[in-house]
Formats: structure tokens, sequence, C-alpha cells
């Protein structure tokens, strides 16, 4: 059996003209936990539904546990648990129901990860799942996908909607009752910093078109941040590969750049400045230079005044 | 399964309790007994289970619970991760599809069963209604509770596919409605049984595989496939039907002219063409036309009043449409106040009800009246049932034995004519007079096989006239006199389909009945059968295959029952010529069909095999068959080949025409890929 648990490719699916996932060749190895990040409408919902045989590609394939995903039988499914983004529960049910409904599924239910993640998460078995707040529904269904001891857990944007601090704290403990050396896990984020501290691996979805896929540490190495000081208008900038965003204001020009190699590096030493300093980037500023607008942008006080005269 | 079930129970049980109630609600309350609204043709309340009001509830009530109930157990949960969460479940689509339908199917019974069989079971209760009951007046209900679980289950079907609501999503709905609007039109239960049953076999593996495929039509399961195409066929003659009613809507055709013989009240014999209702022209026997004194066009009372006195010895069953009263029982004109009469046609005799007390009072027979629950006592007619079609209630009533005038009024009944025995009286009526008082027994006819007799109301025979010779070729005769009762006249008339070739016979007789005048009249034309415009697009736009269809049924039926149908290779051979020219508009529609289709047949969408299916497909089906493929085919949208410039589907990945794959994303060199050499960046 292939030591990738999911794979795919060149999985496409467009939705009448628009291409949502572009020929996205995705791996995602045996007992990794696995980041899959991009901005809202990046097409990363419509990759998990479709690696879950729930949309059919335009075309490519995809395969889990090494089948196809076209083809899951139910055991398959069993295998793989999935909590969709949104967190629906049948609000009408109690906790209790819930778990109880849940089970008749599953041949390979275990009540006591059930019951330890409701207490993990201060969840009252009476309690209707309709009345619970957001962060305690999000508890309820992963407890319900943690409960079948899947092998593959896939999580779409399970933080979604929830405060930083519940956020952090449901991705932590979230991990922390799901991290086993046998188990993989996906799942999906607009944000690096709900997966900076627990991801082994990343893959970068933009525009449907896959960016990045590497190490955390391979990512955060990769992008890099440079700051240039210059009097009067400044060095006219030449065309730069690996170049995300340059921002120019008075006597300051900041470049962002993926992939700086040897050659970049010279031609960016060969700009007639004062100083040049390379700044320090966060995982998150990094991801959001990354997968933020490119291109170049000035700001000038001066045309500011301009324009109020 | 058990987990889903109760899931959708506990959902929806709600709702069907209050479509219940509503249900109940509505039907008892259009059988509420309203003293205002009391007398024949307002208050119809005594049609019990088939009064207007609760076909009304059914026939609209029933689908819009069934249609409603699918949508719930749907759309409810079709928000994408909701219904992704109930998927990616360890179980199979054909569990999720059971787990949903059949607590919906329960819940669709308890909102819609239960309450009309509770309605039926308190109607059946003595003193609930002043009519009589009959349990099998429930099998117009239990037709729309099967149609409208055919919309449950097109709702199922809707609900679940992808597609616009305007567009072809709500197809299936359509096709519901087909089935529902088919079964009620047709006449017996069998006939309406049948088309529901087919509706529903379409309409259930199509929605079962809608669940299977998320409501896209795939090649993997061919009987699914081949329901959800008849589905589809479905709604689609639903739909020709609402365009061709548009259409006569928009361009009216012209109305049909109707021509017949009667009598002037001065005594002439004259032509008289009927269109629309009105009298559009008079013609005397000579071509001379005839204008009314003094007005613009006849009217009705320009002319005598013809009785029509049975003349046919057929014994042919006419089963009375399942959804309507008469099949069981019907009211008499001009009921008397405090009681309603009926004739019940099981037990063959006048039955009667106190409107207060809701109850049985009697029954009246050829033997006189008998109290409530001494039915024997009354006796029983003798009737069949071709007589008892056209017994005219208002005027005697004639029973294979006698002629007898019931007077309700005061519970009585007298036989007023009696033939030789052996002999068969065929027929009577009154002879009608403009001033005719209708409780009161006037003059009358009766007809045997071998005499025609006009009576006085004491018996007396008036005058005796021996029937022509040809009497087998005539089905009625219509008796009418002139005010003064000088002469009377009898025509002599053929079947309605025989008006063009068997001529009427007409006699003029004195107040004594010696015959004055006899002739033969010429034959009445029938609309002219010939290729039409009309008959060209009515011919194109049924399906050879329906046509082939009804010609294998009205065979096997033939070949299985005593009944008469008519395969076209019985017909005469003008009447065989015309058919089997519709035939081949028909056939030749289909061929152009598939030859149009033929194109998009060759691409490399479809297999061998189904190419020659939906060819043959499309032969068969013509105009509808091409609408029904181009609904179910899943045609992948298409972009311009990069390399060649042709268009080509998105879902391949190499071009058909250059064997060009789709090019790769582009990269711009901010690509971060593990597997990529590092670059050396200090």
């Amino acid at each position: 059996m292939s030591t990738y648990v999911i794979e795919t490719e060149g999985l496409t699916r467009t939705f009448g003209k628009h291409c949502a996932v572009h020929d996205l060749n995705l791996r995602v190895p045996k007992g990794c936990i696995f980041g899959f990040l991009g901005r809202n409408g990046a097409g990363k919902s419509t990759t998990i539904r479709m690696v879950l045989g729930l949309v059919k590609p335009t075309r490519g394939v995809a395969r889990v546990l090494g089948r196809d995903s076209s083809a899951l039988q139910p055991e398959d499914r069993a295998r793989i648990g999935y909590l969709p983004e949104g967190h629906h529960v049948y609000g009408w049910m109690t906790v209790e129901e819930c778990g109880r409904f849940q089970a008749s599924f599953y041949p390979r239910w275990n009540p006591d990860i059930f019951h330890a993640v409701l207490s993990h998460f201060r969840l009252d078995r009476k309690n209707k799942a309709g009345n619970l707040s957001r962060g305690q529904r999000a508890g309820l269904c992963l407890a319900l996908v943690l409960a079948p001891e899947p092998e593959v857990l896939i999580l779409d944007d399970p933080a979604l909607g929830l405060d930083p601090v519940a956020r952090r704290s449901l991705i932590q403990s979230m991990l922390y009752v799901t991290r086993r050396s046998d188990r993989t896990i996906l799942f999906s984020s607009h944000l690096l910093s709900d997966v900076e501290r627990v991801a082994d691996e990343i893959a970068v979805l933009d525009r449907g078109v896959l960016r990045a896929s590497c190490r955390l540490e391979t990512f955060r190495r990769r992008v890099r941040q440079f700051t240039f000081r210059y009097q009067g208008d400044g060095p006219p900038l030449p065309p730069l590969p690996g170049l995300l965003q340059s921002f120019r204001t008075e006597g300051e020009l900041s470049l962002t750049l993926a992939n700086l190699d040897a050659e970049t590096e010279a031609a960016l030493r060969a700009l007639k400045v004062e100083a040049f300093e390379e700044v320090p980037l966060s995982l998150e500023d990094a991801f959001i230079s990354y997968v933020g607008e490119r291109g170049e942008k000035s700001f000038f006080t001066r045309d500011l005044e301009g324009a109020k005269s | 399964m058990k987990a889903l079930f109760w899931k959708e129970w506990r959902e929806n049980i709600l709702w069907a309790v209050l479509a219940a109630l509503c249900v109940a609600g509505a039907m008892f309350y259009g059988l509420r007994s309203d003293p205002e609204r009391s007398g024949y043709g307002i208050d119809s309340t005594w049609q019990g289970l088939l009064s207007p009001q609760l076909l009304l509830v059914s026939t609209f009530g029933f689908p819009l619970i069934g249609a409603g109930l699918g949508f719930l157990q749907i759309l409810t949960e079709l928000r994408r991760d909701q219904w992704a969460f109930l998927v990616h479940r360890p179980i199979t689509r054909n569990t999720i599809f059971w787990g949903k339908a059949l607590p919906g199917l329960l819940l669709y019974i308890l909102a819609t069963a239960v309450p009309y069989f509770v309605v039926a079971w308190w109607a059946s209760r003595p003193g609930s209604l002043p009519a009589p009951f009959d349990w099998r007046m429930t099998e117009a209900g239990m037709m729309d509770l099967l149609t409208g679980s055919g919309f449950y289950f097109a709702a199922l079907w809707t609900g679940i596919a992808p597609g616009r609501w305007f567009g072809p999503r709500l197809l299936p709905l359509v096709a519901a409605c087909y089935g529902a609007v088919l079964s009620k039109g047709y006449q017996s239960f069998d006939g309406a049984l049948e088309i529901a049953l087919v509706t529903l076999l379409a309409l259930i593996p199509a929605s079962w595989n809608a669940f299977q495929t998320f409501g896209a039509f795939q090649r993997e399961n061919p009987a699914a496939r081949a329901a959800t195409v008849l589905a589809l066929l479905l709604a689609t003659a639903m739909l020709s039907s609402w365009v061709q009613a548009g259409w006569a809507l928009v361009f009216p055709r012209k109305p049909h002219a109707y021509t017949q013989y009667m009598v002037t009240n001065q005594g002439e014999l004259v032509q008289v063409t009927q269109l629309s209702s009105s009298f559009s022209k008079v013609r005397t026997l000579d071509g001379r036309d005839v204008m009314p004194d003094g007005k613009r066009t006849f009217a009705w009372d320009d002319f005598l009043s013809a009785n029509s006195v049975n003349l046919s010895l057929r014994q042919d069953r006419y089963p009375r449409p399942y959804r309507r009263i008469d099949r069981f029982f019907q009211q008499i004109h001009g009921n008397v106040q405090d009681v309603s009469w009926y004739f019940l046609q099981k037990n063959l005799q006048f039955v009667s009800y106190d409107k207060l007390s809701k109850r049985l009072t009697g029954h009246l027979g050829p033997k006189g009246f008998a109290p409530a629950g001494e039915a024997g006592q009354a006796g029983h007619f003798a009737m069949d049932s071709y007589r008892l079609r056209y017994q005219n209630f208002m005027g005697l009533f004639t029973t294979e034995e006698a002629l007898y005038h019931p007077r309700f009024i005061r519970n009585e009944i007298q036989e007023v004519y009696r033939p030789p025995v052996g002999v068969p009286l065929l027929g009577g009526d009154r002879i009608y007079t403009r001033l005719m008082e209708w409780d009161k027994l006037g003059d009358f006819v009766s007809a045997t096989p071998q005499v025609l007799q006009a009576h006085q109301a004491d018996g007396t025979v008036l005058w005796t006239f021996p029937q022509p010779e040809n009497l087998g070729q005539f089905s009625s005769v219509a008796v009418s006199r002139l005010a003064d009762a000088s002469r009377y006249f009898l025509l002599y008339q053929p079947d309605y389909n025989k008006l063009d070739r068997q001529p009427p016979l007409f006699f003029e007789l004195s107040a004594e009945g010696s015959v004055r005048n006899r002739r033969e009249l010429p034959t009445t034309p029938r609309q002219p059968r010939r290729l039409t415009a009309q008959t060209i697009k009515n011919a194109c736009l049924t399906p050879f295959g329906q046509t082939l269809w009804q010609q294998v049924v009205y065979a096997t039926r033939s070949a299985l029952t005593d009944a008469t149908y008519t395969p076209v290779w019985n017909l005469k051979p003008n009447v065989r010529r015309h058919t089997l020219t519709v035939w081949g508009i028909s056939l030749s529609t289909g061929i152009l069909c598939a030859a149009a289709c033929l194109p998009l047949l060759r691409s490399s969408f479809f297999s061998p095999r189904e190419r020659i299916a939906w060819s043959a497909f499309l032969i068969l089906y013509g105009l509808a068959g091409v609408a029904v493929f181009f609904l179910v085919n899943r045609w992948p949208t298409r972009a311009s080949c990069p390399s060649c410039g042709q268009m080509r589907s998105r879902e391949f990945k190499r071009c058909p025409r250059c064997q060009a794959e789709w090019p790769a994303p582009a990269r711009d060199g901010t690509e971060i890929f593990e597997a990529d050499a590092s670059p050396g960046a200090s």
C-alpha cells in the first residue's frame, strides 16, 4: 500500500466556466498532520468533498486509503472521520441522543472517547444540541467524529466562526485528543496561526491552484522580506523572479520574495540604496504575504496632499 | 436504517399531524350540512366522499402534502455540509434513501389516509349524511392517495436534483402531475390504477437513482435509467398538453358544427345545423333556407319538443366514472322538502332519507313503498346497465318489464304499461308539450320490437304503429306532436357514429296513427375525416412509440378479455388508411429526430450500445424523445482547446482532435514544493 493516505492526480473541478480546483496533485503521508491552507474560495472545501467522493471531479482522480474516492464503500467511510464546516447537528436532539444516533452507524464506536471529549468541552449530555454555543457545538461534532476511531480525520475549517480564544483552544485540544501515531489528519483553514503549532506539513491553495506543498519550516525559510532605505525617489526595481509583493513609501522599499536564489540576491544587493536589511517574518505574516494580493504598491504622503489641494 | 427512520419520524411528525388536522378539518367542513344551502345543485354534501368539496381536498391536498413532506425531508438537510455529514456516514445511499422514504411514506399516510378514512368511517355511519353510503366510494380518495405519493417521490427527486428551480429540476413534479391528471380522467378504477402504478413505478426508481447519483443520470443502473426516462417522458407529455392547451386558448378552434333533423312548431321537418349551441342554419328538405318570423335567429321553442325512446336491445356494460356519484346512486330531481330520494343502483330501487335525522326512511320498488330496512318488501326493478345509463329520471321509469310513474311526494309508484308476456319492452317516455305538468302523468309512448304505441295517462291506447322492418339499424326514436295533438312525428335515428351512413327514417302520423307521410332522409354530414394541418400537427407531436404501445395493450386486452377494443388492423379500410398515414407521419418525425441528434450521438460521450439504444428511443419518441435525450444526459462544459482552438470537453484529459493535454497551471517562480531543489539563499 502507498505511504500516502490521500493522493490526488490532476484533480480538477469546474462549475460552469469557473475553475474551482485546477490540476491538483496533492499527497498526504500517513501519520502526518497536514494543514490545508488558502483564502476563502480558494477551493479547499471543494477539494475535500472530491477527496471524500461527495463531489464528482470534472477530471482527475482522488484516492483515500488507496481507494478511488468515487468508489468509497461504507466500510471505507467508517475509517474516515469527516468534520464539515458549520458544525451541523440536529438541534432537536440532546447531546446524548446525538451520540446514540451517530453510534448506530459505526461498528467501532468507542463511547469512552465520546464521553471524554464531551467532558473536555464540559458539555451537559442532557442539553439540546440546538442550545449549545458555537464552541460547544464544535466540541460535540468533534466527539461525534472521534468516537468511531477513524484512521484518517478530515476536518474542514473546524474553528470557523469561533472567537480567537475559542479557536486556539479548540485546535489545541482537538489535536491533543486526536494525535495518534497511526492517524492522519488533514485539516483546512484560511489562517496559518491555526496550524503553525501543530502541522507537520502544509499545502497552500490559491484560486484553485496548488502554490505550495512542503514542511512548515521549508515554507518559513523560503518566504523572505527585505527593507531598503534610500534618499529621493529611490532606485527603479528590476524584474525579480519570485517577487510576491513590493511596497514603496517615502525613502523605503519593502520586498517580499519566495524562493530567493543567489542571482536574485545579487540583483538586490546591486540596488543603490543607503541601507538594506532582512525583516524577520512570522509564519502568519509569511502566509499572508504569500496568498495576499501580489504586485507593486506604494503610499506617498505627497499624493494625499495633492488630493487635498 | 432504524436510527435514520427514527430521526426522520421525529423531525417531521409535527408537520404530518398538522397536515392531518387540516385535511380532517377541511373534509368535515366540506361535509357540513347547511340548511341554507339545501336544494339540488347547491348542496352537494349528499354525495359524501364523492362530493366536489371532498374531491377538491383530496385532489389538491394530498399531492400538496406529499410534495411538502418530500421537500421538508430533503431541503432542510440539503445545506451542503449537513448533507455531506449525512451521506459520509458508513451506510449505503440505498439505506439513506429508504431511511428517508419509508418514514416519509408513513408520515404521508398519517397526514392523508388516516383523516380520510376517519371521515369515510364517519360518513358510513347512519345519521351522518342524508344519503346512501358505499365503501367503494373511497376508491376516488385511494386513487388520490396513490397519486399523491407520486408527488412525494417526485419531491424527493426534485429536492436532490441539481439544477435550476425553474428548469428541468421541476420535471419530476410535472411527471407526477401527468400521472394524477391521467388517472383522474380515466373512467374505470382499474385503468386509473394502472396509470397511477406506472407513474409510481417510474418515479420511485428514478428518485432512488437520484439519491445514488446525487441527481445525475449515470450509466451504471439500466433499470433506474429506464425509470428516469419514463418519468421524463410523462413530464414532456404533460408539458406538451399544457402547450397545446395554451395554443388553443390563444388560437381557438372553429366550433364544431352539428346537423340534425327537427320539426318546427308548424309541423315542418327541417335540417338544423348548430354551431356553438346556436342555430346557424335551418333548411327545408328541398334545400331552402328558412328564417324565423320576426326574429333574427331560431330558438329552441321554435321547434317541437321531442323525447327519445330507446329501441336497442344492447346489453353492453357501461361502467360509470369511478369518481362520479352516479356510479352508486342518483339523486332524484325535484325532491320533496324534508326527504331526499335516490335511485340506488346496487339495490335497483329508490330509497328515501330524512333530511333532519339523516336516516333512511324507506324504499320504493316495483311493489310499492316499504319502510326502512324492509327493502325486499318494495321489490327490485329489472334493469341492465345500458338501460340504467340512458334512464331519464325526469320522465317515466323504464325497466325491462314495465313502465312506471313514481310519485315521490306520496311515496307511491304506478305501473303504467306492461307489454304482453314474452315481449321485451325496449323503452318508453312521455310525449312532451310546452305546458306539460311534470307531476301529472300525461300521454306517453312505449316501444317493443313489434310496435310503437301512444297511450293516455289512464292507459287508453291512442294509436299503434308497426315498427319499421329495419328496426335494428336504429338506436332511438324521437316522438313529438303538434300542440293541438292533430299530428304526430316519428324520427328513427341511427347511432351517432352511423349518422353519415345510415339514413334516418321519418313518419308523420295523424291523430289516429295513420301514416300521412314517410320519408327516408338524407344522411347528415359528420366532421370530414381528412388530413388537415391539425391532424399533421397531432401526428408529429404524438410519439410513434406511444401509438405502438397502445396497440399492443389493446391487442393484449382483446386477447385476454371479452371486452371490445379496436386495434388498427380490425378497422375498416378507409379508417385504417387514415390511421396508417398518421402513424407514418409520426414515425417519420421520429426518424427525423434521430437523424438530427446523430452528430451528438456519434460524439465520444456514448458507447456503441448507447448510440443504438438512444437512436431507437428517438425514433419511437420523436420530439418528446429529443427533449428527454437532452434533459437526462449530463452534457459536459466545453472550452476551446489551447492547442488546436477547437471546442472540447473539460472532462477529458486529452483533446480528441489534437491529443494535447490541458496545460498545467502557469508557474511564476513563487511556488514552494518540498521536492524542489532548495534555493541557495543565505
